[in-house]
This record gives C-alpha cells, sequence and structure tokens, in this order.
C-alpha cells in the first residue's frame, strides 16, 4: 500500500515554521479523511490539522515540541487510494474557524505532496463541528478548558438543542475535567504519608482530651534577654525557651510518672527514663520528632545541646533510626510560628503531649487587682484520657506552671 | 412634585429661564397661543415677547435665528411644532450648528425641542422619530427621554449644555404618564444611560416612547419567570456604552427596542457596538424591534400594527430566553 507524505502546512503567507504541539493520533491509528491528527502552533495561529487522506497512521517523523520548517514531511499515511474516504462531510453545513483566506492557505498546503488532487473525499474542508456554539459558549468553554469534541458531548437545552450559557455552567459544575485547571495533584511523599498514617492513628486509638494552662514568662525572658549572647560565646549553641521548659518538664514528668507512660493491652506501663521527643519542623514542609534520651540525667546546658544538635540533625536529613525512637512524651513548639493556642495529636505509643505557644505581651491581673504587661505563654496539653483524666494533667500543668515560675534566674546559666 | 411629561418639560424650561436671563424660546406658535401641545401656556406672560418668540412657519428660519443667537452668548431653546419637520431646518442643524465649533471655535449652545412619535393617529407627517438622522452627525448631542423626571433634568442639561442638543420629547408621552419628579431644577449629566429594571435573564435596551412598553413586558415576562434587565439609554449621542456593556456582559441576550424604524435606526448601531465589542460574551444574537419600514398610517389600526407594542417585546424576549 502506498504512503503519502504529510507536510508542515504553511499557515499564513509570512509563517516560515510550526511547532507540533500534539499528535492526536498515534502510529497504527486509522485517520479517517479530514479527521483531525495534529495541533500545530506558528507564531501567528494555532490549529488542529486535519488528515489530508483517509488511512493508517504509518510514521511519525516529528515528535511533540519539536519546529521544523514549512514543508518539511512530519508524517505518513498508508492509504489504499481506491478505497474511497469513509467520512462524509454534508458540504456547506461545516463552521469554518479560521479566516477564509487562512483557510485557503492551510487546505493548499495539507494536500499530501505526491497524487495530489487524487483523493475521491469530499472538497477539503476545515471541519470543525456540526453544532453551533455561540461566542460566548466557546469562550467560557477556552476558559475551562473545554474541548471542541467535549462541547459536542454536553446535551443542550436551547433551541434545537443548542449549549447555552446554563448548560455549560452546569457541566463545568458537574464535571471533574474542567477541576484539572483549578487543582494540582501532589502525590504524598513518605514522609507526608508517614506523618498521615500516624496522626489518623493516634486520632482512633486516644480519646484525646486537651488542657490549657497559662505560664507568666517574664522573668525567663529577661534572663534569657540577659544571657543569651555570653551563654552562646560561652557554648557555641543558643539558649532557647525548648530546653528551658523541657527543663521544667523533665522535673514535672519525674512527679508524674503516669503521664510519662503509654499503654499496652490493658497494662499501662511508666517509664524510669524520660525520653523527650520534639517536634522539629522541616523547612520544605513535613517534621519529624527525634529524641533526646534519658533527659532525666541532663541539665539544662545538656539539654540546650541536644535540641540544638537534634534540631540542626532533622535539617539536614543526619537523623538515624535510634535519634527517632523510644520517646516516652512530647514537646512541641509552634510559637516560633506565632501560633497562640493549639491542639497537638498524641504521638503513639505515648499518652500525652505538651504545645507550647508564642510568648506574647498581655495586660495580666497581678498582685491582688494591679493590671501589668508581662510576657505570657500558653500550655496546651492533649492527653489520652484511657489513662490520664482531667485532674491528673491539671495538676501536672500546674506543677509545670509552678517549675517555670520557679525557674532559677538569679545567675548564670 | 407629581409631574406629567409634559409638565416636567415645562418646568425646566420656567427653572432655567428664571435661573438664566439668557435662556429664550422661539418657535411656531409657542407664545400667544402657547404651543400646539400648550406646553408653553403662560411663558409670554411670565417672561415677555423678547424672550417668548412666535415665529413663521419655517424651520431653516428657526433653526438659523436660534444659531446665530447662540453664537451672539444667547441660549436658545427652538421648538419644531412636529419634529417630522425638522427636515426643513436639516442643512442649519448639520452643516451649521454642528460645525460651527469644529471649524471656527465658536460654540453653539442651543437646543431644539422636537416633539415625536406616534400612537395617536395623526399619520405619516406627525409621527416619526427622527433621532436617528442626527446620531450621525458629529457635534450634535441626541436626547430621548423615557420618564417625566429624565424629561425634566435632560432638557436642564441640555439648555446648560454648550453644544447644539437635539431634544426629542415623545408626545404621547406627554400626558399619559406621570411620576415623582424630586431633583426639580437639577440637571442629569447628558451621556449616562440608567438602568430602569434589574434582571438576570436578558437586557432589553431601549429609549424614549417605547420605554413604557419595555417595562410593561418585562412585567409580563416576570410572570413567565424570565428576568428582563432594562437599560434606558436617556441620550444616544453621547452614548453609554459601558451601561451596556456591563449589562450585556451579565445577562449575554439582547433586545433592543425602539419606536423609530428598522432600517437605519439606532439600534443598528447599538446592536454593532455590542456586536463588536461584546462578542465574546453573547449566547443569543442581538434582536431588534422597530416600527416596519413604511410611512406611518394614519388608521388607528394600522398604525398599532406598525408600532411595536408589548406582545411583540415579549414574544422577541421569550424568544432571546430561550435561545
Amino acid at each position: 500500500m502506498p504512503r503519502e507524505d504529510m507536510i508542515m502546512p504553511q499557515l499564513g503567507e509570512s509563517v516560515a515554521e510550526g511547532t507540533i504541539l500534539k499528535w492526536l493520533k498515534k502510529v497504527g491509528d486509522n485517520v479517517a479523511y479530514d479527521e483531525m491528527i495534529l495541533e500545530i502552533s506558528t507564531d501567528k495561529i494555532d490549529s488542529e490539522i486535519p488528515a489530508p487522506i483517509a488511512g493508517v497512521l504509518a510514521e511519525i517523523l516529528v515528535e511533540e515540541g519539536d519546529t521544523v520548517p514549512v514543508r518539511t514531511v512530519i508524517a505518513r499515511i498508508e492509504t489504499d487510494i481506491s478505497q474511497p474516504s469513509s467520512v462524509s462531510i454534508p458540504v456547506g453545513e461545516d463552521q469554518c474557524v479560521l479566516p477564509e483566506s487562512k483557510v485557503d492557505t492551510l487546505l493548499n498546503d495539507v494536500a499530501i505532496s505526491e497524487n495530489k488532487g487524487e483523493h475521491t473525499g469530499p472538497p477539503l474542508q476545515s471541519k470543525r463541528t456540526q453544532r453551533f456554539f455561540s461566542p460566548l459558549v466557546k469562550r467560557i468553554a477556552k476558559e475551562n478548558n473545554i474541548s471542541l469534541e467535549e462541547l459536542e458531548n454536553i446535551s443542550g437545552s436551547g433551541v434545537g438543542g443548542r449549549i447555552n450559557r446554563q448548560d455549560i455552567e452546569k457541566y463545568i459544575a458537574s464535571s471533574s475535567a474542567s477541576s484539572g485547571e483549578v487543582t494540582k495533584v501532589v502525590p504524598m511523599d513518605s514522609m507526608r504519608k508517614t506523618i498521615a498514617k500516624h496522626m489518623v492513628a493516634s486520632k482512633k486509638i486516644s480519646p484525646h482530651v486537651m488542657s490549657v494552662h497559662e505560664v507568666d514568662m517574664s522573668a525567663i525572658v529577661a534572663w534569657r534577654e540577659q544571657w543569651k549572647d555570653h551563654f552562646y560565646k560561652k557554648h557555641g549553641f543558643k539558649l532557647t525557651y525548648t530546653p528551658i521548659v523541657l527543663h521544667c518538664v523533665v522535673q514535672a514528668l519525674k512527679e508524674f510518672p503516669w503521664i510519662n507512660a503509654s499503654i499496652q493491652g490493658d497494662n499501662v506501663i511508666e517509664h524510669r527514663n524520660i525520653h523527650l521527643s520534639m517536634a522539629v519542623a522541616l523547612k520544605d514542609g513535613g517534621l519529624i520528632v527525634p529524641v533526646i534520651k534519658n533527659a532525666q540525667h541532663k541539665n539544662l546546658i545538656n539539654l540546650c545541646q541536644s535540641v540544638q544538635e537534634l534540631s540542626e540533625k532533622s535539617r539536614n536529613k543526619k537523623l538515624v533510626m535510634s535519634d527517632l525512637e523510644g520517646g516516652t512524651f512530647t514537646v512541641t513548639n509552634a510559637g516560633v510560628f506565632g501560633t497562640i493556642m493549639g491542639y497537638p495529636i498524641i504521638n503513639q505509643p505515648q499518652v500525652a503531649i505538651l504545645a507550647m505557644n508564642a510568648i506574647v505581651k498581655r495586660p495580666v491581673v497581678v498582685d491582688g487587682d494591679a493590671i501589668a504587661i508581662r510576657s505570657m505563654m500558653y500550655f496546651n496539653m492533649s492527653y489520652d484520657h484511657r489513662i490520664v483524666d482531667g485532674m491528673m494533667a491539671g495538676r501536672f500543668l500546674q506543677r509545670l506552671c509552678q517549675l517555670i515560675a520557679e525557674f532559677d534566674v538569679s545567675g548564670e546559666p | 412634585m407629581t409631574m406629567t411629561y409634559l409638565n416636567a418639560i415645562r418646568e425646566a424650561l420656567f427653572a432655567e429661564m428664571r435661573r438664566d436671563k439668557e435662556v429664550f424660546l422661539l418657535g411656531q406658535d409657542i407664545a400667544a397661543y402657547g404651543g400646539a401641545f400648550k406646553l408653553t401656556k403662560g411663558f409670554l406672560e411670565e417672561f415677555g415677547k423678547e424672550r417668548v418668540i412666535d415665529t413663521p412657519i419655517a424651520e431653516s428660519a428657526i433653526v438659523g435665528a436660534a444659531i446665530g443667537a447662540a453664537l451672539m452668548g444667547l441660549k436658545p431653546v427652538a421648538e419644531m411644532q412636529f419634529s417630522d419637520f425638522i427636515v426643513g431646518g436639516f442643512n442649519q442643524i448639520v452643516n451649521m450648528a454642528a460645525k460651527c465649533h469644529y471649524r471656527w471655535g465658536a460654540a453653539v449652545p442651543m437646543v431644539i425641542r422636537c416633539p415625536s412619535g406616534g400612537g395617536m393617529g395623526a399619520g405619516p407627517f406627525h409621527s416619526q422619530n427622527p433621532e436617528a438622522w442626527f446620531t450621525r452627525v458629529p457635534g450634535l448631542k441626541v436626547v430621548c427621554p423615557g420618564i417625566p423626571s429624565d424629561a425634566h433634568g435632560l432638557l436642564i442639561a441640555a439648555i446648560r449644555d454648550p453644544n447644539p442638543v437635539l431634544y426629542f420629547e415623545h408626545k404621547f408621552l406627554y400626558r399619559h404618564i406621570k411620576e415623582e419628579v424630586l431633583a426639580i431644577g437639577e440637571p442629569i449629566e447628558l451621556g449616562k444611560a440608567r438602568v430602569d429594571r434589574v434582571g438576570s435573564d436578558l437586557t432589553i435596551i431601549t429609549y424614549g416612547g417605547t420605554l413604557r412598553l419595555v417595562r410593561e413586558a418585562a412585567e409580563r415576562l416576570q410572570e413567565n419567570e424570565i428576568s428582563a434587565e432594562i437599560i434606558d439609554l436617556r441620550t444616544l449621542i453621547p452614548l453609554d456604552m459601558d451601561t451596556v456593556s456591563i449589562s450585556v456582559r451579565k445577562t449575554n441576550r439582547v433586545l433592543i427596542v425602539h419606536e423609530d424604524t428598522l432600517t437605519g435606526g439606532f439600534g443598528g448601531e447599538l446592536s454593532a457596538r455590542i456586536a463588536e465589542y461584546d462578542f465574546e460574551y453573547l449566547d443569543a444574537p442581538v434582536k431588534r424591534i422597530a416600527s416596519l419600514d413604511t410611512p406611518i398610517p394614519f388608521a388607528r389600526n394600522l398604525e398599532q400594527a406598525f408600532m411595536p407594542d408589548t406582545d411583540q417585546i415579549c414574544v422577541a424576549a421569550q424568544e432571546l430566553a430561550v435561545y
């Protein structure tokens, strides 16, 4: 069977080259005479190009995205010339989208380079659609990335089945096709999947309760301001609020071992050691929760160092599995993002998680009936109501706040 | 104050003549007789024969005298007894009044009042709507009020305007419609259309005598759950395409209604502009309803068949709504 060359058409007199936008057919596909076979783009217009003859698309010689001069052979169609075209187009009923002159140029140039004029189909026309679409409908379709083919399949409520604005708007509202325009599908990475799984599981496993306490950080704020530069020079890492709070948390947990626990079946496992999990937000999204092991053996300086080390390892993706295992209680600090109150989800199999929040200057009542401006912070603790009741959580938080209030700010850290 | 359309015009003339000594009236039978429609009855008594001038039956002379007075700094308000006869002054209007300022830098602050329109069985010489002839003459403004308050405010603005303004007042409306006119003595800016009724299914654009028909039609359409928005152009030149476009882009369907005959009527210009500027917002072809392309019949039944009516507007609107 003969193969006919299909060439890059010249869409306009001054157009020298064209880019293949998309092949609508692939090698081996049957193409009907005048059926749209590819989309091309020139500096003047974009256009769908119909098959000049019926047959099988035998070769694609120019790939999508490539630009070639006009008249370059871009494909070959294998054809049986003796077979009449299977598509018949009623003459005069077509919608021509291109201006007449452009259509002429296009059609002349789309003609096969050999056997010109020997095809047996009806006169070549730019076949677009048999149905009429109003300018408004076409504009709405374009804005919503709805192709003419899609439009053809929308049923219209207008006279003679014409699609009107209501029809296409209804279609858009109900169609998932249009959602591709306004949404982006992003697969979750493995960290995100893990977080998702753990969070869902935790909410299923533990009946969460949250208590909120408020603590006056003014003395600590002033003390830290006084010493932070000196501390950094001396130790090489920063004096931050998190290790200060961790320091107090360790003491409180020692006094409330029921909160430094996990549940195994019908047993509550109280942990002798305090392994503090700390949530670290990562720059490009996600978070990770490394563990400060045996926090009960660490002084404030050790805790500062641990926090700094684990944060750096988290951000540099240097954590090893053992850094992530064995936590018995979690502290998270959303205050750095300005959060003043949050509702943390328990890090299983632990039974409680404490959220530190932003330290905010607020007018508060002090010393009887005086109002003063103090640096205040809320502690939010979510806990597993299976074993921790409100009373115990309240007492724990009360003790924690007391430890913060009594934190020794008399001298050098 | 509740005013008929005629009284709204009268009161505007009174107000401006009292306000500005340079405003004066001239026209056939306007002084001693008080005007063919008694619109200027009482003006001679109040303002005297220097400012309320009876003229010969010669439109060219009326317009020519008005142009001369305007060039000399007065503010003439000339009356064509019937706007059909304005063609007698056509040359003075289109070649002189319209072009004086362009050619010689000489302003022509004049108003020509043109009682127009049919519906009263007045036949082919006393019923026409010749506004479209003047909309294509650069240098003229063309005003066509459809309700008393607009008739009042637009005439005041026309008198104060430094350009020659053709003011088409619909004779049928004179004593057939009345409404509360609140801003007595206040001008309404020329070149601003008015959304007469807010709707969502189609826009009906009209002006002058057909506004009342379109209002009736919109009420009936509402009963069939078709919500028509009405744009009253009020002035044809300058044309407020902004207001038109905003409405067209909202409803996507347009019906234009005027009492002037179809071919060469202002609806053609309007339709072309909508097609040009708002093409991609049209969900149906722009339709026009106008009088038939014939002389205006004298017989009442034939005249009714000749002119647009509410039924016709409703049918066209329904066709558009389901298109």
